[in-house]
């Protein structure tokens, strides 16, 4: 009896509060999450408080968002993409080995080649969208499970630059390249913006052209798309195609506006963003526009995780504090739509 | 007969309604004698699938009771069943594609109850095979398999669980004639050892030469009992379709003009494992006519319809709508070409689930002339109008536009796809149990609104495993059986020739 009377009452706050009641529920899960992430701060030389302090720091003060903009831009380019390619329901995890390609032709052009560095970015976006078209390619024809050869390409990706940096490109013997020459540059607000413009035409894209129909009549239904008219063929390889550019354009402004040079890379961290950008794209669930959000706040707690490093804090507990928080967000927005 | 030797099932006034209202047995009574083979006929919704599910210990009746050996039984779940003896081999094999036949039986005799190791698996399928001829291979992968080796496997399972009465659900529908021949002198050696087979079956010959009783059900309920030798066509004809008055047909306002607008020239389609589901169809469909498509299901009518679709190839044959040869083509194609497409399926196929009314307009006007766009981009204000006018001219009752469709009842959801694909205003109407799950007045407004097209000047081609609709409706009745045409005739329709042609 009391139980039925409190779930009445809970349903009807939930009605009053309507379409906001997501946003809530979000904020609730955020919350929680942070609150995890600290508890889980124990386990850590920085300890809770450490990690308190170090999330709240970065959090409460924008003047240093701007050491975030270039894993912003990383990630965004990928997640945007991915949200897209979600929608239609093909899964790949391509984007960091597509970013890793960008940084590598990027790096070949305006280093070896003096190229311009509007050339490079567009080259990089182009070599990346090659990248992601074999994915499609091999899904379409083939039916080969794009998550698996997508992924299978990432490594690829990295150990071409292993060999890269351990060999021809080697700089002083060590495991990375020289740093490009500071007439090559970009501030990390062109590349942050870069990123948001981009993100904002692919919604742009979604939202208004047949290939948002497109996209998701073929997530939603294949045989009602094939049907109608919205081929699945086609669909998906535009996707891959438009992710894969957009993955390698994200390369090339990641090591142009950030990096500056490329270092090995641990075959299954790969870079990084790539795979931080399936999480954007997620806790954006999947709205290209909101992958700014998302891909922001993902860099942000990076951020974040990159100052506990210096504490001594290991860098997978970086990951795991992004998951934990991206976990409990997710599961409270799921919540809040099954309410519905 | 208390106890008596000669019975082995007994079934008494089974009782089953499906949610919804549909009452699928109605106080259905029969006995399954030992060592027979016994015929169950009816048409399409009968009442044999459930019946046998029930017996099966697949679904639980509501009233009524089952009798084994003279001892009443209750089966919680078909492992019951399978203890008592009874073993359903369904329409479509459900073995484990990725194991082999040897593991499929393996896994089936330990699930119920009984463990051996895969060596006696394989051991049982030899014997099986060597005893009733049964040519099956136990190491064989069964995604290799052909539909028929498959369901060598079925039965070869079936047996190998110690089935006394082996209950076999439209067995030869994806059969050969020569491997439907081999299934029927099986059935007689089983039950020469006196186990028992009920063959439910659509196909008056096969049953007529193999079963020593045949039961027929109609609309729920079982109609008679008889004896094989005493049994003809016409008498079966009769029990499974019962006395039928000239079906009305709703009135026209024009009749077909001489144009055609859809040309289907010897057409063959592959359906699953490779077999021809659709053999050397051709068919014609002039405007402002409708032309029905009769079968009993699993004859090829989806093959086809997939394929007239555009989302299914053909290996062979032309399909062509006004003058354009579409048969490689998909479905932009069609919709270009004004063709309008009514799926079986409302929600997953028709309609994209999740996504609201305005976007499945969107989607479902994608490929035509009149549709929502400007070049490639997408003018949502037009889609969101087109979608009020089809709420409204269709009447379809909903909360909003912007709700995912399926919070929209059955009914409503094909008001709203016939209202969608009628803003096309098609040539073509390609449309498949267009009334399927429909109460009276439903079916009603489809059936008056698809005759409202077609007086428009489009062309229908309706298939449907309703009678009754297509009697109705069409102005020529085709008959699919096997993938083939077999009858075709104008009105007046003689009821007795098609049902004769379905059931053959």
């Amino acid at each position: 009896m009391e139980g039925a009377a409190r779930a009445l009452a809970h349903r009807s706050l939930f009605v009053r509060l309507g379409r906001w009641s997501s946003v809530l529920y979000g904020l609730a899960g955020l919350v929680l999450g942070f609150l995890v992430s600290i508890g889980l701060g124990v386990f850590t030389p920085a300890g809770a408080g450490g990690v308190a302090s170090a999330l709240a720091g970065v959090f409460t003060s924008p003047g240093s968002w701007p050491l975030a903009f270039p894993y912003y831009a990383a990630i965004l380019f990928s997640a945007v993409g991915l949200a897209v390619a979600y929608r239609s329901g093909f899964i790949t995890i391509g984007a960091d080995g597509q970013l890793i390609v960008g940084m590598v032709v990027a790096f070949w052009l305006l280093y070896f080649h003096g190229m311009g560095l509007a050339v490079a970015l567009i080259v990089a976006g182009l070599v990346g969208a090659l990248y992601g078209l074999a994915v499609a390619v091999l899904r379409v024809w083939l039916g080969v499970n794009e998550t698996l050869s997508s992924l299978m390409l990432n490594y690829v990706a990295v150990a071409l630059v292993n060999y890269l940096v351990g060999g021809p490109w080697s700089s002083g013997g060590f495991t990375k390249t020289p740093l490009l020459p500071s007439s090559v540059s970009m501030s990390v607000s062109s590349a942050a913006l870069l990123a948001t413009l981009s993100a904002v035409g692919v919604w742009l894209l979604y939202r208004y052209t047949r290939l948002g129909v497109a996209v998701d009549a073929v997530g939603g239904s294949r045989r009602a798309a094939e049907t109608y008219g919205a081929s699945f063929a086609k669909t998906i390889l535009v996707v891959a195609l438009l992710g894969g550019f957009l993955g390698g354009l994200g390369g090339a402004v990641y090591l142009v506006a950030g990096q500056r040079q490329i270092t090995s890379l641990n075959i299954y961290q790969g870079l990084g963003y790539g795979y931080m950008g399936i999480l954007a794209a997620w806790l954006a669930w999947l709205n290209p526009l909101a992958t700014i959000a998302s891909s922001l706040f993902i860099a942000l707690l990076y951020l974040a995780n990159t100052g506990l490093q210096l504490q001594g804090v290991p860098w997978s507990f970086a990951l795991g504090f992004q998951a934990v928080i991206v976990l409990f967000v997710t599961a409270f927005l799921r919540l809040s739509r099954r309410e519905a | 007969m208390p106890g008596g030797s000669g019975v082995l099932v007994e079934a008494r006034c089974i009782w089953k309604r499906y949610p919804g209202g549909v009452v699928a047995n109605k106080c259905v009574s029969l006995t399954i004698r030992r060592g027979e083979v016994l015929g169950l006929l009816g048409e399409n919704g009968a009442g044999k699938t459930t019946f046998v599910s029930i017996l099966a210990g697949l679904v639980k009746p509501d009233k009524g009771e089952i009798i084994v050996k003279g001892q009443p039984v209750v089966f919680s779940s078909p492992r019951d069943a399978v203890r008592k003896g009874i073993v359903l081999v369904p329409q479509n094999p459900r073995l484990v594609d990725s194991f082999t036949v040897a593991e499929n039986v393996m896994l089936a005799l330990r699930l119920a109850g009984k463990a051996v190791s895969l060596g006696e698996a394989r051991r049982i399928v030899h014997e099986v095979g060597e005893r009733y001829g049964l040519r099956v291979d136990p190491d064989a992968r069964v995604w290799r398999l052909s539909m028929g080796e498959r369901q060598r496997a079925e039965i070869a399972k079936a047996l190998a669980l110690g089935a006394e009465l082996l209950l076999l659900d439209e067995p030869t529908t994806h059969l050969s004639p020569k491997e439907a021949g081999a299934l029927m002198k099986l059935s007689r050696s089983l039950a020469e050892e006196s186990r028992s087979v009920v063959l439910i079956t659509h196909r008056l010959r096969e049953v007529l030469g193999v079963a020593d009783r045949i039961a027929v059900m109609r609309h729920g309920e079982l109609v008679g009992v008889v004896e094989a030798s005493k049994a003809s066509r016409e008498l079966l004809l009769e029990m499974m379709f019962g006395e039928r008055r000239t079906v009305h047909r709703l009135s026209r306002r024009r009749g077909p003009g001489s144009i055609p607008v859809l040309r289907v020239h010897n057409l063959w389609v592959r359906g699953e494992h490779k077999t021809y589901a659709v053999r050397g169809v051709s068919l014609e469909v002039r405007e402002g006519e409708v032309v029905g498509i009769a079968g009993v299901a699993g004859n090829g009518q989806r093959e086809l319809f997939e394929a007239l679709v555009g989302i299914r190839r053909p290996e062979k044959g032309r399909i062509i709508v006004d003058d354009a040869d579409v048969t490689k083509l998909g479905g932009a194609a069609r919709g270009w070409l004004g063709v309008a497409v009514i799926p079986e399926d409302r929600l997953g196929w028709a309609l994209v689930p999740g996504r609201s009314l305005v976007f499945n307009t969107a989607l479902g006007l994608y490929s035509s002339p009149r549709g929502p766009y400007r070049g490639p981009l997408v003018d949502w204000g037009a889609a969101r109008r087109l979608t009020q006018e089809i709420v409204e001219k269709m009447k379809v009752k909903t909360s909003g536009l912007d709700v995912p469709v399926e919070s929209l009842s059955g009914g409503n959801m094909q008001r709203f796809i016939l209202g969608r694909e009628m803003a096309k205003k098609p040539r073509l109407i390609l449309a498949m149990n267009p009334a399927s799950g429909l109460d009276v007045a439903a079916t009603e407004s489809v059936h008056r609104l698809l005759l409202e097209a077609a007086d428009n000047g489009a062309g229908l081609l309706v298939i449907s495993e309703d009678l009754d609709e297509l009697l109705e409706i069409s102005d020529r009745i085709l008959v699919i059986n096997r993938g083939r045409i077999v009858y075709e005739s104008s009105r007046p329709f003689e009821f007795r020739k098609i049902a004769d042609a379905m059931a053959s």
